[in-house]
């Protein structure tokens, strides 16, 4: 961990202006869940746990947080920030661990604000219109969904945006959508086979699609996992085993790329 | 030339490296683990019972309800949609022991060789086709139904059904076959909280009067002040129920209730007189408030009931009532 760059990938988003855009962005999106819990009806109330503690707030943030372009307050090209920082004697490993812990720092402390934000105005709904909030939505598994999302996002972000040019991200994400539709499309071939009671074919191929979507699904649904017939500690192992892949390939990929101060 | 000296700063660690490959390794070996000696689902656990004829005179409501499984397998696209559905919600190990503590599970295959029996319960409860659960009664009458759900929302739907409607159904037909016994156990058993939190319905009245018609006017005082209080710190005093709570508490006279709204009035009206003993004035009142058949009000249908058990005759229909009468099962009250 580096003190120094965890300071400047939070302290920069210090300025009034900043907190005031990410604060307006931030009570409007509670204000949408808030209209989504008020129905009560079961399907928009999911809908509002997954937006509030589900992946979208954590690739959001995780991605504004450790982006080397958006993490450069001149907004200076790629690079810039970068050859900076590593002319000087520090780790490339380093780097990566304290980038992957400032995203989760800055997502669990955007979930709590949006938690928060999103209770307050459910609280004056109920004062105002009678109308008592939800008391399905913030329980344990809310809590482990926020806290292992936060974790296995910002990791997968960091991967994201350790790859050099954009066009490599982009490339980098179009893989991650591909081998998720291989691997469902392996996993219906597989279930075909079963159905065909071939038996051989198809528990090789399903171990397969496993595999292969278990690399790119970083998400936890722990409500799921603890009640589904599925045995619970493997989803645990890939999850861990996920977030070390990608800690450990973003510092191989920064370890490999060259920064040349010179040549700005 | 590179100006970082990689030999210091851009190195891999070894811990991080193997730390990957195992956990790698493992991820492989518990996938295939996974794949291979697979966990027994949920779902076969549940032991289904064949669907047996409605038995409409049970009085124990408040024993163990019926869920009811509608399911198609008549063709393989309904085959398939039934199945996914079936498998997103009785996946779920704390769904499948809340409904095998809970309910009496029957299985309503349409394919399946009771016929008869099939149609009939599929009509009742409105079934067409794909995938319904219904929770039912004892006695058959209709608690809840859902056509689809996450397992999250079918859990909630459960509970609801379970811990919440089921009472408020009980009560309603215990009413309704003027089992005031039953229906007064049946009022008692609804969270208090859950019921002066939501949107005025007025259930007290009912419990009360329950209540009155065993002679435990005590108890009764008691819960009619509780919700006055309760309905009065949200609402005016014109709104319902105040009116008929302050009328059952001797607030308000006969008069100043029928100008608030005539078909609860006479109910109510009618069943003070019943408790003076004046049944015959009492049945006028019944019938003023069973005259128009709007089934789906709880006052009216209680009026038709008290009739019955009078042995009186039902006021007769208007064609426009017979065109706009409606069922119990066709609302969700």
């Amino acid at each position: 961990m580096n003190k120094a760059v965890l300071l400047y990938t939070l302290k920069r988003y210090a300025h009034w202006y900043t907190l005031l855009c990410w604060l307006l962005g931030l009570s409007s999106f509670a204000f949408f869940v808030s209209i989504l819990l008020v129905s009560r009806n079961n399907v928009t109330v999911d809908f509002a746990r997954c937006l509030l503690f589900g992946p979208l707030v954590p690739i959001l943030v995780g991605y504004n947080m450790v982006v080397p372009q958006v993490a450069n307050s001149q907004l200076r090209k790629d690079g810039e920030y970068l050859s900076l920082l590593f002319t000087r004697p520090l780790s490339r490993c380093s780097y990566v661990i304290t980038k992957w812990a400032s995203g989760m720092l800055a997502i669990v402390v955007v979930t709590i604000l949006l938690t928060a934000m999103t209770y307050g105005i459910l609280f004056l709904v109920q004062i105002v219109f009678q109308q008592a909030a939800p008391e399905n939505l913030l329980d344990g598994y809310a809590v482990v969904d926020a806290l292992c999302n936060a974790i296995g996002y910002s990791a997968l972000m960091i991967l994201i945006s350790s790859i050099p040019h954009p066009w490599g991200r982009i490339t980098l994400m179009l893989v991650i959508w591909s081998a998720m539709f291989a691997s469902s499309t392996m996993s219906a071939i597989s279930s075909l086979a079963d159905y065909l009671a071939l038996t051989d074919v198809a528990r090789p191929l399903s171990a397969l699609a496993q595999i292969t979507v278990s690399v790119f699904g970083v998400s936890i649904d722990s409500y799921h996992i603890v009640n589904s017939g599925a045995f619970p500690l493997s989803n645990a192992v890939i999850f861990v085993s996920n977030v070390v892949l990608y800690l450990t390939l973003s510092v191989f990929i920064m370890s490999l790329r060259e920064f040349f101060y010179a040549n700005d | 030339m590179p100006m970082i000296n990689g030999g210091r700063t851009n190195i891999v660690p070894g811990s991080l490296i193997i730390a990957c490959a195992v956990l790698m390794i493992v991820r492989c070996a518990v996938i295939c683990y996974r794949t291979y000696f697979p966990a027994v689902s949920p779902r076969l656990s549940i032991v289904w019972q064949a669907p047996a004829e409605l038995q409409p005179q049970r009085r124990d409501l408040l024993s163990r309800p019926t869920l009811y499984f509608f399911c198609d397998h008549s063709h393989p696209v309904a085959s398939a949609i039934s199945d996914l559905v079936a498998g997103v919600i009785f996946n779920n190990r704390q769904i499948v022991q809340y409904m095998q503590n809970n309910f009496r599970l029957i299985k309503v295959d349409s394919t399946s060789h009771n016929s008869d029996l099939i149609a009939q319960l599929s009509r009742k409860y409105h079934y067409y086709s794909l995938f319904k659960v219904v929770v039912t009664l004892v006695d058959g009458t209709k608690i809840d139904s859902c056509d689809f759900d996450s397992d999250r929302g079918f859990m909630i739907f459960l509970q609801n059904a379970y811990s919440e409607r089921r009472f408020e159904t009980a009560a309603q037909t215990a009413m309704l076959d003027c089992d005031f016994k039953e229906a007064s156990d049946a009022y008692e058993k609804i969270d208090p909280k859950r019921r002066f939190a939501r949107a005025p319905d007025g259930y007290e009245i009912y419990w009360c009067i329950a209540l009155l018609r065993q002679h435990r006017d005590d108890e009764a005082k008691q819960i009619l002040e509780k919700s006055l209080a309760s309905y009065r710190t949200h609402n005016s005093d014109d709104a319902y129920p105040i009116p008929q709570i302050r009328y059952l508490l001797g607030q308000l006279s006969q008069q100043q209730l029928i100008d608030r709204g005539k078909i609860p009035a006479n109910y109510l009206i009618g069943e003070q007189l019943m408790l003076q003993g004046k049944t015959k004035q009492a049945a006028e009142k019944f019938r003023l408030a069973g005259a128009k058949n709007q089934s789906y009000w709880l006052p009216c249908r209680l009026a038709r009931a008290e009739l019955l058990s009078l042995g009186q005759e039902l006021p007769k229909d208007t064609d426009e009532d017979k065109e706009t009468s409606t069922t119990m099962d066709d609302y969700d009250y």
